[in-house]
């Protein structure tokens, strides 16, 4: 090991190097993103978000929810993910503002769930009075509180061909007294309690749901145009 | 060299290996105790990816703790952090005594800095599947505990350096190189990333830049660099011959340096992050091919004159299975980081695929077979039966290589569906599920084979540490001896 003090400058160097290249300057560029405020409306985007949504948030990480699913839409040129439907545009870095981790997702065991708390639409071809071909957009399904709870207590009820754990451990089965709770869950077949019983989410359950119908990054922003 | 030169050179090295013996064993120990664990976990992983239903309660009360998501990432980190660092480490702790020729001075720290970090780990897999993850790939454990672990790898490293400050020979060895950076690199990046993602931590974007930097660090500039600190020491030492071309280990050794940690935009293909990122991890990662080649050149031309010993030596076959890992590996990331091929494996089971490859075709082997030339000289006595090292290896290469296989070839055909969106709309995900379900039931058959693998390996090291290993005759080789002596040369 000739000249010591040269090889760890070597060592200290490439590694110093590779900090600047990929930690400093990504940082400088997409670091300190400002919000986007829309001149028309006044708004600005990404929209925060709310305390019980910041607290769902938490039980996606805990459940190690980013193992399965990503919230990122790719470019045209870099997969189906538009044509899939998951999003109208590709994912920008200023989406996931203020968001620390940014739940970006290493695995699509599952779908990506960047727009899961928009309704689902598809594409319906049309003609119009005047002959003209026409395109709108229809909703098909509309996920609201009830479906995200009947689809997270079991999967399978939802869609047979699920491979999603059930987060029935997130649910409480309790004894009815008096009215049945406004927030029970409709369950039929198999998942529905004995009589006298009833399926209710728990706090986190209900935070993770809020959470879920809160990703919805349908507003444009001008650099994903 | 006179007869009590030789007698002071075996003393020396006696009191090397009494100063290091208490460290490795302990390491090596509490590695197959996590290579135990990890290697259930895994099987449970594959299980419950084909049955999601399988152990979701026992016994009527529900078992979140083994939540797919949860029990993901326990098993990654089980598997890097219990098993792989800290064989990592006994392997580390005793080349750097054959290698500096000096001893360990404080071997009780260096235990209890071990001691400390298996605490940890301990801790931060029940964190993990208590639900205290960080959603951090590879980086899951709660900021105390990667503090904790960030401690006791400072202290061992720390340690290393000592011993290569006071070493006493003056040769090169380009082991000594791979090691004296990995203890520098790893725990600088383990630092700043545990400033960047717990203490101050950045937000947005920038966490999965960080995050991915540090996974290529944790590869590229630790487990790789020891991996290849082994098969450097292991190669010469074992067939006798000299490393073919000092030169171009260097070559080797500063390509890897300087271009290693650029990879981390690999992980980052396609990902809302601006395009020179992805594009400097892809180009990187090409380029990787250089010190890949010029390492695996290198041990080809080192072995080319003894290729029986090389079959013969329990140590050179995992550590050239190992060597051709990394080769491999390496080429299939420069193949699948170029973007049409990457929109298909990115997200699906593939990479799966690629962490076996890295962390058990590559490392696993490459510690497996440190482990068969370490062994004998702490305690004293040889391996016990060639036929359980046989079996071991061939249940863990054949196990290993159809395991990488069937996640990568399942991870094709998983993303290829995810891609096709003609009758998504119809079908929401059901089309990527289907192909899924067609290739994930594949790789519990290598998982099993695996699982035989290490449950011998295991037994065969238990017998060891109870001396019950052969005491006379010559090290235990997997070829008849007569066919060695043939080649005149001396192996282990």
């Amino acid at each position: 090991m000739k000249g010591i003090m040269t090889f760890y400058l070597g060592v200290v160097g490439s590694a110093f190097l590779a900090w600047a290249g990929m930690i400093y300057l990504p940082y400088q560029q997409v670091g300190q993103l400002p919000e986007y405020a829309d001149e028309d409306t006044g708004l600005t985007f990404p929209p925060g978000e709310s305390g019980l949504a910041g607290r769902g948030r938490e039980v996606y990480i805990s459940n190690g929810c980013v193992y399965c699913h990503t919230q990122q839409v790719r470019p045209t040129y870099q997969g189906g993910d538009i044509d899939r439907g998951w999003g109208a545009r590709r994912s920008v870095a200023r989406d996931y503002l203020g968001q620390s981790p940014a739940l970006v997702g290493y695995y699509r065991i599952g779908p990506d769930l960047s727009n899961i708390g928009a309704p689902e639409e598809i594409e319906v071809k049309g003609v119009d009075a005047e002959g003209k071909e026409t395109t709108e957009m229809k909703e098909v399904l509309e996920k609201d509180a009830s479906w995200h709870h009947r689809h997270l207590y079991n999967p399978r009820s939802v869609y047979e061909w699920s491979l999603m754990p059930s987060f029935s451990y997130l649910y409480e089965k309790r004894k009815i007294v008096g009215q049945s709770s406004a927030n029970a869950l409709e369950l039929t077949g198999e998942n529905r309690p004995e009589d006298g019983y009833e399926i209710v989410p728990s706090p986190e359950a209900e935070a993770l749901v809020a959470y879920l119908m809160s990703l919805d990054v349908r507003y444009s922003l001008p650099e994903a145009r | 060299m006179s007869e009590s030169e030789n007698m002071n050179d075996e003393i020396q090295r006696l009191k090397i290996d009494q100063s290091v013996r208490g460290p490795v064993l302990f390491f090596f120990i509490n590695a197959l105790l996590w290579l135990f664990f990890g290697t259930i976990a895994g099987a449970f992983v594959a299980l419950k990816l084909n049955n999601p239903t399988f152990l979701e309660s026992f016994l009527g009360i529900p078992l979140p703790i083994l939540s797919y998501g949860r029990l993901f990432p326990a098993f990654e980190h089980m598997w890097i952090y219990g098993w792989c660092f800290q064989a990592s480490f006994g392997a580390l702790v005793w080349l750097a005594g054959r290698l500096t020729r000096a001893e360990l001075k404080l071997p009780a720290v260096t235990i209890a800095a071990g001691f400390f970090w298996n605490l940890a780990v301990t801790a931060g897999i029940i964190a993990i599947q208590f639900g205290q993850g960080t959603s951090y790939s590879w980086f899951e454990f709660p900021p105390a505990i990667s503090l904790s672990l960030l401690f006791a790898i400072t202290v061992i490293a720390f340690q290393i350096g000592d011993m290569i400050r006071r070493r006493n020979r003056a040769e090169p060895f380009i082991s000594l190189w791979y090691i004296a950076a990995a203890i520098f690199w790893f725990p600088a990046i383990y630092l700043a990333t545990n400033l960047m993602l717990s203490i101050r931590p950045v937000s947005g974007v920038m966490t999965a830049v960080v995050n991915s930097w540090f996974k290529q660090g944790l590869v590229g500039l630790w487990f790789v660099p020891i991996g290849l600190g082994i098969a450097y020491y292991m190669i010469p030492k074992v067939t006798g011959q000299r490393i073919h071309s000092y030169y171009l280990a260097a070559v080797g050794f500063w390509s890897l340096a300087f271009l290693a940690p650029w990879n981390a935009g690999n992980f980052l293909i396609g990902s809302p992050l601006p395009a020179w990122i992805q594009t400097a991890g892809i180009s990187s990662t090409i380029l990787m091919m250089i010190p890949a080649g010029l390492v695996s050149y290198n041990f080809f031309k080192t072995i080319q004159f003894a290729p029986s010993t090389a079959g013969a030596s329990p140590t050179l076959r995992f550590v050239l299975f190992g060597a051709a890992a990394y080769m491999a590996g390496s080429a299939i990331l420069a193949l699948t980081s170029l973007r049409s091929i990457s929109l298909i494996s990115q997200f699906s089971v593939y990479s799966i695929g690629h962490f076996n490859l890295m962390f058990y075709a590559f490392f696993t082997m490459m510690a497996f077979g440190a482990m068969y030339f370490i062994m004998p000289r702490l305690v004293g006595c040889e391996w016990v039966s060639s036929r359980l090292i046989g079996w071991h290896f061939m249940a863990t290469a054949y196990g290993v290589g159809i395991l990488v296989f069937f996640w990568m070839v399942g991870g094709f055909l998983q993303g290829s569906a995810i891609n096709s969106s003609s009758t998504a709309h119809l079908t929401g995900f059901e089309n990527a599920i289907e192909a899924l379900k067609l290739v994930i039931w594949l790789p519990v058959i290598p998982i099993v084979i695996l699982a035989v693998g290490q449950a011998i390996f295991i037994l065969h090291f238990l017998l060891m540490l109870l001396r019950l290993g052969r005491v006379t005759g010559g090290p235990t080789l997997l070829a008849a001896q007569h066919e060695i002596e043939a080649q005149g040369a001396t192996a282990s």
